[in-house]
């Protein structure tokens, strides 16, 4: 199957500053994918390339097994639809907003009102269509940028934190207007968020972004710090990683939450990077047992969901130990 | 009052006499000039007719060049932008009467339009008043299309607007803002004198406007037909405001 993108080696900066980074990715059709990371991580601006808005300064990507070409920008930006975080809505009633996208693809006014009425009944907006954009509430006019974005019946949609603003019921039904895009109409669907919750029950696919490039991992354990003796150590001020069989380079130091080996016992004694803590909680997420702990600096850590935590308890100790592989530079 | 045998100075008395006699004259005119516009003296309807044609078509030029112009110097980047802006605003800024002296140059026998002669035509008026509020409507779009909500670029870029929808939408959106820049430039023209003058020479019957004509009367001492025209001009400068007015309110909702 030919995959909606293809990304390779491209790099993107906003006044020269670096802002994306990304040696490769490919994004499978049919496919429903998280971005997630913190903010200014670059995940609104992986958007904005995959939704040809901005173009690599270098690199290439691909579009349907077809290298982007900037002469073709205005075609292809008709090919995807994007719901942006803050969208705007135009000066005109909500149904006119809704038909905008498509009636600059060409549709009639009375299809385009047809479809758009649709699309406000997909996001439960009906009798809104006569309401200006200044009389909605923050959530409607959320809803109805993204009526606006699912009529265009687009072969990927892109979604810039699309549960922003939205109540919990609201966010619900988003998750399962993606979920049926993606499982009746096969589209390709990228989206953004913060909240690794709304992104594990939406897909396994999640991509994490840090500093403008792929990461292995969430950026749970993330160390600021210095190098110091020559690359072998990285001293956060609290605590130091011995990183002399640590790949990756830069000034921020990620760690796996599944790849730290514990026990309430002391133990891994001669190990490099063994850490003493206190466990200060204990959470179930969706497929693995979550403890934090405090060695100096704030760890997450998952465990299997089939440990046994019988011996586990808030103001335990705990000793752990962080192995190489767990660690990456960014 | 003056009381018979009461000791009155002389100038208290010559004070009177004359304020008496200058608002018996006032109110002789205003009676002069409501009775011309009540029995729509043809001369009178000519004069306006004239201007609020000559302004009309102005301002459909001024709009045709100065809207595109406006839009494109807002959106596009471009070297020597400032420069183009400071030249568009000071020829907003310029004394009508230099226009009228440049156009009049560009119009004459001897200029490089001289063989349109349209010098002391009703064409030549539109022309100066289209050079002078061109540069109203442009800078007047600039500002209107520059105060837009930043996000509408890209909404109109991610919805897959080409160039020419893009700046269709944009003008779309500043819609109020940019009938209002129309709105002011009408207003402008209509009330506008140096341009009408030297362009228009003021002939009976042909160039003459309501503000050449309120000029004229004026310095020959024969205020009711200025007057007149007055209550017209004012008219149309109310019609106008409260079309802004309107325009605004609607923004507003």
């Amino acid at each position: 199957m030919i995959a909606s993108y293809s990304i390779r080696d491209i790099t993107f900066s906003y006044l020269n500053q670096p802002a994306l980074s990304i040696n490769s990715l490919d994004i499978p059709a049919s496919s429903v994918i998280a971005l997630v990371g913190p903010n200014g991580a670059g995940k609104t601006t992986l958007l904005h390339l995959l939704a040809f808005l901005i173009t690599p300064q270098k690199g290439s990507l691909s579009f349907l097994g077809t290298k982007v070409s900037t002469s073709d920008l205005v075609n292809l930006r008709r090919k995807v639809g994007l719901l942006p975080q803050n969208p705007y809505l135009f000066k005109c009633s909500v149904l006119e907003n809704v038909a905008i996208g498509l009636k600059l693809r060409g549709f009639s006014r009375r299809e385009s009102r047809k479809m758009a009425i649709e699309g406000l009944k997909k996001v439960r907006m009906e009798g809104y269509e006569s309401r200006w954009p200044n009389s909605l509430s923050g959530g409607e006019a959320q809803r109805v940028a993204l009526a606006r974005t699912l009529v265009l019946n687009s072969e990927v949609f892109l979604f810039d934190e699309p549960a922003n603003h939205l109540d919990l019921e609201s966010v619900k039904r988003t998750e399962q207007l993606i979920l049926d895009l993606n499982r009746n109409e096969k589209k390709t669907i990228v989206f953004t968020t913060h909240n690794l919750t709304f992104a594990q029950n939406l897909t396994d696919f999640v991509i994490h972004i840090f500093q403008g490039q792929i990461v292995p991992t969430a950026p749970y354990n993330l160390f600021r710090g210095q190098i110091q003796y020559g690359g072998k150590i990285f001293d956060t001020g609290a605590i130091q990683f011995n990183i002399s069989k640590t790949t990756g380079q830069g000034t921020c130091l990620l760690v796996d939450p599944s790849k730290i080996y514990f026990s309430t016992k002391e133990e891994f004694v001669n190990l490099p990077n063994v850490f003493q803590g206190r466990i200060v909680s204990l959470s179930l997420l969706k497929n693995v047992v979550r403890i934090e702990a405090l060695a100096g600096e704030k760890f997450e850590i998952h465990a299997p969901i089939s440990l046994d935590i019988s011996g586990f308890g808030i103001g335990k100790d705990v000793w752990f130990q962080v192995s190489p592989e767990a660690i990456t530079l960014v | 009052m003056i009381r018979t045998g009461e000791v009155v100075p002389l100038f208290f008395i010559c004070k009177v006499s004359q304020r008496s006699r200058t608002v018996q004259f006032l109110l002789d005119s205003f009676h002069k000039a409501f009775l011309l516009l009540l029995h729509l003296d043809p001369q009178v309807f000519q004069i306006v007719w004239l201007s609020i044609t000559v302004s009309f078509w102005s301002t459909i030029f001024s709009a045709s060049v100065g809207l595109p112009v406006g839009t494109l110097l807002a959106l596009r980047n471009f070297r020597g932008k400032s420069v183009v802006l400071l030249l568009l605003n000071t020829t907003m800024a310029a004394p009508t009467v230099v226009i009228g002296l440049f156009c009049y140059v560009l119009l004459s026998r001897i200029g490089p339009l001289g063989s349109l002669g349209l010098l002391f035509t009703p064409s030549g008026m539109v022309f100066g008043l289209f050079i002078l509020a061109t540069p109203i409507v442009a800078n007047l779009t600039v500002a209107a299309i520059g105060s837009l909500d930043k996000r509408l670029m890209l909404t109109c870029e991610l919805l897959g607007a080409s160039p020419a929808q893009q700046f269709w939408l944009v003008i779309k959106e500043a819609r109020f803002a940019v009938m209002a820049a129309v709105v002011i430039a009408f207003g402008r023209i209509v009330s506008e004198l140096g341009i009408a003058m030297m362009l228009g020479g003021n002939i009976r019957g042909f160039t003459r406007t309501m503000t050449t004509a309120i000029a004229l009367e004026t310095s020959k001492g024969e205020f009711e037909l200025g007057l007149a025209l007055g209550f017209v001009l004012m008219a149309v400068a109310l019609l106008i405001n409260g079309l802004l007015f309107l325009v605004q309110k609607e923004r507003s909702l």
